[in-house]
């Protein structure tokens, strides 16, 4: 029996995160990005068809209600139209819950889509496969009942079972995901479960120690953000097999959201540094880059900063970074100055040291710089607003 | 700081090169291109390196430009220097960037590289932390260039120092002053906006933040909306799917019944084939009559009916004929013999007669009435008189009775008003009495026996004075006395003491006398015996005082108060008044009783007066109460004339009500008696006048009546049986009239004889043209006689309704088959098979629940149209909301940066003007000084001054115009601005090292425009100056080089 699962695909998800200090892309980076999604997930159902998958699973958050395009519900039924008769199970997820106001409900299906609506294990049976696909779906977004925590009740009848559902199981929470109908995973370690199709974790994360049941999560299928950064996957199941289930990752990213370091300790122009992140471009699929700026900050760092990565950023689908450098020993320095600009300086130490929190310090920071800047008759430019081409956050 | 020392392993056109540096001032002279700024730039970048930034590794230009010419060791060399606490130092550099290296070792040649702060492009911090200068102040500030002072021109030259030395005092840089920091930070801030721009970036960012604020609510509630409708259209279509599983249920029962309809449409079909069959079985036996002309039956029954009418109206004209015939006969034989003439009365004769008649009738009838209306005036009047009779007669009491029983009635309520008023009036005059003597009852009571209280209370008072005094007196006396008892026993304490001790060095003195037999111990034992002596007695002496103060304070009542009680004992009374009435009042003080007293005065004033008036009330009440009864007395006798009886007070009113209605009743009776004798006398006159014209008309009717008689004599008819001449004369013309009437009628009855004759030949000839017609119907029929055509008629209208009947079958079932064909619905029928039991529902209730059902469905598909159209149109031009979140948050973070920038920048702004504005106030008295003393010195004391203001304003006082003057650099020669420049800077590099260490400075020929005189003078200066700080003259020009040799500087020629 073969099985495609996935999982978290988020269909209309915003981007909005992006818009912050830091980060730079091309106009329309969340339109082309939400393209994206669509085309993975059009990809997935070509492969379901090819292949062709005995059913496809989807284990929730197959979109976010709060801002579904309609137009997206007409691409899914498009899409399960394509590869119908495939039975097509999904769990309505955390961001997609089965309210009233949702498609699942609202909207007319395919004959071969079959939706898990409430918290409550509910059961479709596939005579032609002898397999019995088990499931439960989130009526809100946060159930009041735990049917994952519960466990799933079968009797040993010789046929195949399978569940689908989104939840974090605990043992295997990545750091920072939120727990939503969590789980032990011995909970649905059953014996006569063959596969438990899960949903909620962003990175592909297989559930270890389990001795009866196969649990999996597929992760997204296309990077949401640097939080999972790296390739995505789906995953491609054979059960039935005498070595027991088969769990098969592939790749489906069309964009990699990438995490690197950057020491600028000897970077001493805005070229070298562009020429130093232009550097961390690797062929394949789009990257979205996030440069970690460490070591010393070289002097005026942060005046030149955003034009270096301005320039670097044609090489990236999105280029951010952060800019964990040690301070410059300039402000100290210019500190011991019995000038004006070193009383202000030694001022600015004083505040940086005092400071209550971030904010205030990068508001002081920024205010050295400037102030320094000013001195040196080097001010920086203003921030601007989002280009036609590309826009610097 | 002092360089000592500088070795060049290779520095540009320096190579193996080694200097040694004095303390002081020093020229270093040679031509140009020999290397003097080159010397001078290795001293600084020994020290501070060649980096751009403390944090930089990347090299500043001067790191090309000073390569060795000429092969070397190495680029590099060594700087020896010593501070000014005399610690020496050595510094070991290459510059070569695939090696460079910096190491510092201090006296004892021990590396103290790690001892200094190094930063992240590799640079030591040595020079920083000694000099307490960065590498930018360092040159900024101790190396002065003649590049600094070419600039200066001619006009606005102090102005341009001043910014110079701002610049360099604020930034250690010529180019980076606080002003222009200043000026740059608010022009970055008036580039991001404020509120009042909108075209700058923040209002804009902020604008369109709000706007798409907006947009995302608005597409936010859209999606809910759509969401409704959604859910909406959701329902429908369940409603519209159920609807359609309805009317499918409802087709399926319809088409089971169509297929019973069917097959009893087939059985009904059979049915009416097989009457159609008998019918036309049926018709083939009546063929005969077939044509049978059943529609000539209305003809016949016509010329049957004309035929029979005929008959019966020749019939009746005969019967008519012989009725008139008798008739006639009749009448004739009632006229009989009467005569053909008789006279009519004449028309003005019965006129006449007629008129008089009436004449005469009414005038018996108005002397009757005239009787009638007599005999009623005489009534009225009797019933008159007796009315007078039986009332008083108040003519008799006065000319007006009523006004005159109106003032009786008036005047009597006044009397009885008074009366009540002044018994109300003593009776509350009574009660007020009664309660001020309530009032005054305790006060009364306490007082009524003491009418001099206000004596007694003087006295009383008198009295509580002199004992009060008394007491305090006392109470001071045994004050004083307590005070002397206790100083006497404080005294006779002190006494027994020195008794005591004087006694005991009385017997120590007698004891050592004892022991030693001296003579000489019995003056001091005297002397202590004499003490011992004198304070026993004084003991005994204050012993008694003291007893006797005892005695005194213990006494229980001093002497006068005795005298006092003896007095009280013999007069009594007055004090214990005063006191009872203290304590019957429940006064507390006497005042308070003296003010109880007064009110008791003024309340029994009050009373007295108050009596008085009750008196005089009294008697006035009295008086009315006496008149009272006199005055019913007199009414009830008056009232008797009037016939009213008077009992009691209350009854004089109603008595005048009755009064005055008698009285207007008595009027009313005689005004009647008056009216009725007046009609009576009226009526008598007409009755007589009445009475005459009767004679007159029965006159004039007499007359006529002989008239009348004499022409029904001349008519000869008999007026015997008749009483008078009108009933002879209406008799008369009743019999002209009967006659007159018979012979009209026998004229009539002989013309209708005639006219009856005529219509009995009409009637005869009709009824054989009748019986001639219905012959040839008959004939045309066949038959012969109406009977047996009526027969005939019956068989053919029989083969006609079974024809019809069959055509009405037929049509039935053409009808029933509704252009199917039988033998094609006996095959569907057929087809049916064994048909379940059909609904109970009809197939109309059927038709209508579909008919329903699809209007249902209609509307449904109508309304889930119009959803659809309303989702469509809704959605067609809403944008994602994903994007508007990602284009708000884009705003978002612009704001947020904006906001950011404009809060950094003006919080730079407003540091750096107060540090800027500080700093330069701190600097410029010391600035100034120290420059007016070197630009003294440089000048001779042409100009001593120079003057600085908190802005680092420059300004030089000129002493032949004898003030500080707009603008003296106008006034100044180059040389001297050049002058007044160097004197600054010098003084600046004076102050400005933070750490107090000796800066030594280089000075890159400064000297260019200065005359002999002040170059010596100015040589002398940095000669002096270079014992505080280490100098570098640097310079091509040997009168420099000689100047500098008159104050003994080495020189040092490259």
């Amino acid at each position: 029996m073969k099985l495609i699962h996935t999982a978290d695909i988020h269909l209309d998800t915003s981007y909005a995160w992006a818009a912050r200090p830091g980060v730079i892309y091309g106009a329309g980076f969340g339109t082309r990005r939400r393209q994206n999604l669509r085309s993975v997930f059009q990809g997935m159902m070509q492969r379901a068809s090819e292949w062709p998958a005995d059913a496809v699973f989807i284990a929730g958050d197959l979109f976010e209600l709060d801002r579904l395009q309609w137009d997206t519900v007409a691409f899914l039924r498009e899409m399960f139209e394509l590869i119908r008769p495939i039975p097509v199970f999904i769990a309505a997820g955390e961001c997609d819950p089965c309210t009233n106001a949702s498609p699942y409900v609202c909207e007319e299906w395919p004959p071969n889509v079959h939706i898990f609506r409430k918290p409550v294990w509910s059961q479709v049976e596939l005579p032609g496969l002898n397999a019995v696909v088990h499931g439960m779906g989130f009526d809100q977004t946060a159930p009041e009942s735990n049917p994952l925590a519960e466990g799933l009740a079968l009797e040993a009848d010789g046929r195949t079972h399978i569940a689908v559902a989104h939840g974090a199981e605990r043992g295997h929470l990545p750091p920072g995901a939120h727990e939503v109908m969590s789980f032990p995973a011995k909970a649905m370690d059953r014996p006569g479960l063959s596969y438990l199709a899960l949903g909620h974790f962003h990175e592909v994360t297989p559930i270890s120690r389990c001795t009866h049941t196969a649990i999996g999560y597929p992760g997204s299928p296309e990077g949401h953000g640097f939080a999972a950064p790296g390739i995505h996957y789906y995953l491609e199941v054979e059960l039935g097999n005498e070595d027991g289930p088969v769990v098969r990752p592939v790749s489906s990213s069309r964009t990699v959201f990438e995490r690197r370091e950057l020491d600028c300790t000897d970077v001493n122009s805005s070229s070298a540094l562009t020429e130093r992140v232009e550097a961390l471009r690797k062929d394949g699929p789009a990257r979205a880059l996030q440069v970690v700026l460490t070591g010393r900050a070289p002097r005026g760092l942060q005046s030149w900063l955003n034009d270096a990565m301005a320039r670097a950023a044609d090489a990236f689908e999105m280029l951010a970074w952060l800019d964990r450098t040690v301070g410059s020993d300039e402000l100290e320095m210019l500190a011991r100055q019995s000038t004006s600009l070193g009383a202000f300086a030694e001022r600015m130490v004083k505040e940086l040291a005092d400071a209550p929190d971030d904010a205030r310090r990068r508001a002081l920071r920024r205010t050295a710089e400037v102030g320094i800047a000013a001195y040196r008759n080097d001010v920086p430019p203003l921030p601007g607003a989002r280009g036609t081409e590309r826009a610097v956050s | 700081m002092r360089v000592r020392q500088v070795h060049i392993d290779g520095y540009g056109r320096f190579s193996n090169r080694s200097l040694s540096f004095e303390r002081g001032l020093q020229v270093i002279v040679g031509p140009n291109e020999q290397g003097k700024s080159t010397l001078r730039c290795f001293i600084t970048d020994m020290l501070y390196g060649q980096k751009q930034g403390v944090n930089a590794r990347a090299y500043q230009e001067a790191n090309d430009l000073r390569r060795p010419w000429q092969p070397a060791e190495r680029y590099g060399g060594k700087l020896g220097y010593e501070l000014d606490g005399g610690q020496r130092f050595e510094v070991d550099r290459v510059f070569a960037r695939d090696g460079e290296a910096i190491l510092v070792f201090d006296d004892g040649g021990a590396d103290i590289t790690g001892t200094f702060r190094a930063f992240g492009n590799g640079e030591v911090d040595f020079a920083g932390t000694h000099l307490g200068l960065a590498k930018e102040v360092f040159v900024g500030v101790a190396t002065i260039s003649h590049l600094s002072l070419d600039d200066l021109g001619d006009h606005d030259a102090l102005e341009r120092i001043r910014e110079k030395l701002a610049a360099l005092a604020d930034s250690g840089s010529e180019g980076g002053s606080a002003a222009m920091a200043l000026d740059a930070l608010a022009k970055r801030v008036t580039a991001i906006g404020g509120d009042d721009d909108r075209t700058r970036p923040l209002p804009s960012a902020r604008a369109r933040l709000v706007l798409l604020d907006h947009e995302l609510s608005q597409a936010r509630e859209l999606r809910e909306q759509m969401m409704q409708l959604r859910s909406e259209r959701r329902t429908l279509r369940e409603e519209l799917s159920r609807k359609r599983g309805d009317r499918e249920a409802v087709d399926e029962s319809l088409l089971l019944v169509d297929r019973h309809e069917l097959a009893r449409l087939l059985r009904e079909a059979e049915a009416l084939k097989e009457r159609i069959d008998t019918a036309t079985k049926h018709c083939f036996a009546l063929g005969a009559v077939r044509e049978f002309p059943l529609e000539k039956l209305e003809d016949l029954r016509h010329a049957e009916n004309l035929l029979n009418t005929a008959i019966l109206e020749r019939d009746r004209t005969v019967r008519e004929a012989e009725q008139l015939a008798a008739q006639l006969t009749e009448e004739r034989d009632l006229l009989g013999g009467a005569p053909d003439d008789y006279a009519d009365v004449p028309a003005d004769l019965a006129e006449r007669h007629r008129e008089a008649t009436d004449a005469c009738r009414e005038a018996r009838t108005e002397v009757d009435r005239i009787q009638a209306r007599l005999d009623e005036a005489n009534e009225g009047l009797a019933e008159a008189q007796a009315t007078v009779a039986d009332l008083p007669d108040f003519a008799r009491l006065s000319a007006d009775p009523v006004e005159w029983i109106t003032q009786l009635v008036t005047s009597f309520d006044v009397a009885r008003r008074s009366r009540d008023e002044e018994t109300a009036h003593l009776e509350k005059i009574t009660a007020e009495l009664d309660h001020r003597r309530a009032e005054i009852a305790r006060s009364h009571a306490l007082f009524k026996e003491h009418k001099d209280f206000l004596d007694l209370a003087r006295e009383f008072e008198l009295e509580r004075r002199i004992r009060e005094e008394q007491a305090s007196q006392q109470a001071s006396l045994l004050q004083t006395l307590e005070g002397q008892r206790e100083e006497a026993e404080e005294k006779l304490a002190s006494y027994k003491l020195l008794a005591f001790l004087c006694a005991l060095f009385l017997a120590g003195m007698s004891a050592a006398w004892f022991f030693t037999q001296k003579q000489v111990m019995f003056i001091p034992m005297g002397v202590l015996a004499g003490a011992v002596l004198f304070y026993v007695l004084n003991m005994l002496l204050l012993a008694k005082r003291v007893s006797s103060l005892k005695t005194q304070l213990a006494a229980p009542e001093p002497a006068p108060e005795e005298g006092e009680e003896e007095q009280e004992d013999e007069e009594p009374p007055e004090p214990g008044v005063i006191e009872r009435l203290l304590a019957e009042s429940g006064c507390e003080t006497v005042r308070e009783l003296e003010a109880l007293f007064e009110e008791y005065r003024e309340a029994s004033a009050e009373l007295t007066a108050c009596i008085e008036v009750f008196h005089d009330q009294e008697e006035r009440a009295e008086e009315s109460e006496q008149r009272m009864p006199q005055l019913l007395d007199h009414y009830r006798k008056t009232f008797e004339k009037m016939g009213e009886t008077i009992e009691t007070e209350d009854d004089v009113q109603r008595a005048a009500s009755n009064a005055i209605g008698r009285y207007q009743e008595y009027r009313e009776a005689k005004r009647r008696v008056t009216d009725q004798r007046a009609q009576i006398e009226r009526i008598r006159g007409e009755e007589r006048k009445l009475q005459a014209s009767l004679k007159e008309t029965e006159a004039t009717l007499s007359a006529v009546d002989a008239e009348v008689l004499a022409f029904l004599e001349t008519c000869r008819f008999d007026t015997t049986a008749y009483e008078g001449a009108k009933a002879a004369l209406d008799a008369y013309v009743a019999r002209n009239a009967e006659l007159r009437d018979r012979r009209t009628r026998i004229a009539m009855l002989e013309e209708r004889s005639a006219t009856l004759a005529l219509k009995r030949e009409e009637d005869e000839t009709d009824v054989r043209t009748c019986e001639k017609a219905l012959e040839e119907l008959l004939s045309e029929a066949g038959v012969r006689s109406v009977a047996q055509w009526h027969v005939v008629a019956k068989q053919a209208r029989e083969y006609q309704e079974v024809w019809e009947r069959r055509v009405n079958l037929e049509r039935e079932l053409s009808d029933a088959l509704d252009g199917r064909d039988l033998n094609e619905l006996r095959a569907e029928v057929a087809g049916f098979g064994s048909l379940p039991e059909p609904p109970e529902t009809t197939r109309d209730t059927l038709s209508r629940q579909r008919a329903e059902l699809e209007q249902s469905i209609a509307e449904l598909k109508e309304q889930e149209h119009t959803l659809h159209v309303t989702l469509t149109e809704r959605g067609a031009g809403m944008r994602p909301v994903a994007e508007i979140e990602e284009e708000r948050a884009e705003a978002e973070r612009l704001v947020a940066e904006l906001e950011l920038e404009l809060e950094s920048t003006s919080y730079a702004m407003a540091l750096i003007e107060d540090i800027a504005r500080d700093k330069h106030a701190r600097i410029a008295p010391e600035l100034a000084r120290r420059a007016g003393e070197h630009l003294g010195a440089i000048t001779n004391g042409a100009y001593s001054e120079v003057r600085i203001g908190r802005d680092l304003g420059i300004s030089v006082p000129i002493p032949e115009r004898h003030d500080g003057g707009e603008r003296p650099e106008k006034f100044l020669s180059k040389g001297t601005v050049d002058q007044i420049y160097l004197s600054l800077r010098l003084a600046l590099t004076q102050c400005i090292s933070e750490t107090g260490e000796s800066v030594p400075m280089l000075l890159d020929d400064p000297l260019a425009n200065y005359d002999d005189a002040r170059l010596e003078r100015t040589m002398r200066l940095l000669a002096e100056l270079g014992r505080d700080n280490q100098m570098f003259l640097f310079t091509c020009r040997e009168d420099v080089v000689r100047a500098a040799e008159a104050v003994h500087a080495p020189v040092i020629r490259l």
